[in-house]
């Protein structure tokens, strides 16, 4: 992955498992389709992703 | 969010989640017996809150996360059914959201396919973001 990037020329960004993303998934997108569904605030958006180990600059939304 | 926009939003899942593809304000409209002007009011601020995407210049939704408005190369398998979705993040949402399936990602030379069952992902694999979380919305069709 890290040689497809660098060669591309694309920067590193951020790789974690598709287990990591489908069981974040269920709560970041937990109450989606419903009418009550309300933008989740920043703080609560990166606990999410803290949740699931997803942490550093990557995953900062302030 | 208004009311109404709640009810369009919920509306827009409601029917991409059930097969739909080609959402537009009119179909919208239709399927509830709204005023089309009214819905297309109501996808711009949806749209400017970034709750949907829509295709430049018109009234059709573009993505509805995890879901995709459009055809694209990553595919989600129910039984019979199946779904666009907007990247590899989302197809498996979509499974998470619907039950287990098939997660498809088409390539220029080849296929990924993930199974998910009992909440396991199979074969093991990873998921690459290019775009920080903060930035996602700059530019949601490239992220």
């Amino acid at each position: 992955m890290k040689r497809w990037l660098l060669q591309s020329g694309k920067d590193l960004g951020y790789v974690a498992s598709a287990q990591t993303f489908f069981e974040m998934s269920k709560d970041w997108y937990a109450g989606r389709m419903d009418e009550t569904w309300e933008r989740p605030t920043l703080e609560t958006a990166e606990a999410i992703f803290s949740k699931h180990g997803l942490t550093g600059d990557f995953w900062k939304l302030n | 969010m208004t009311p109404f926009d709640r009810q369009v939003r919920a509306q827009i899942y409601r029917l991409i989640a059930g097969g739909a593809l080609s959402v537009d304000a009119l179909v919208i409209a239709n399927s509830r017996g709204w005023d089309t002007p009214e819905v297309e009011s109501s996808l711009n601020r949806l749209a400017n809150e970034h709750t949907i995407a829509l295709l430049e210049n018109a009234y059709r939704v573009w993505m509805a996360h995890p879901f995709s408005g459009v055809e694209t190369s990553y595919q989600a398998v129910i039984g019979g059914q199946s779904w666009y979705a907007n990247c590899a993040w989302d197809v498996l949402a979509i499974l998470a959201l619907l039950g287990d399936g098939e997660a498809r990602a088409s390539g220029p030379a080849d296929q990924l396919v993930w199974k998910v069952e009992d909440g396991q992902v199979s074969p093991p694999g990873i998921v690459h973001l290019l775009v920080p979380a903060k930035n996602f919305w700059d530019d949601v069709g490239f992220t």
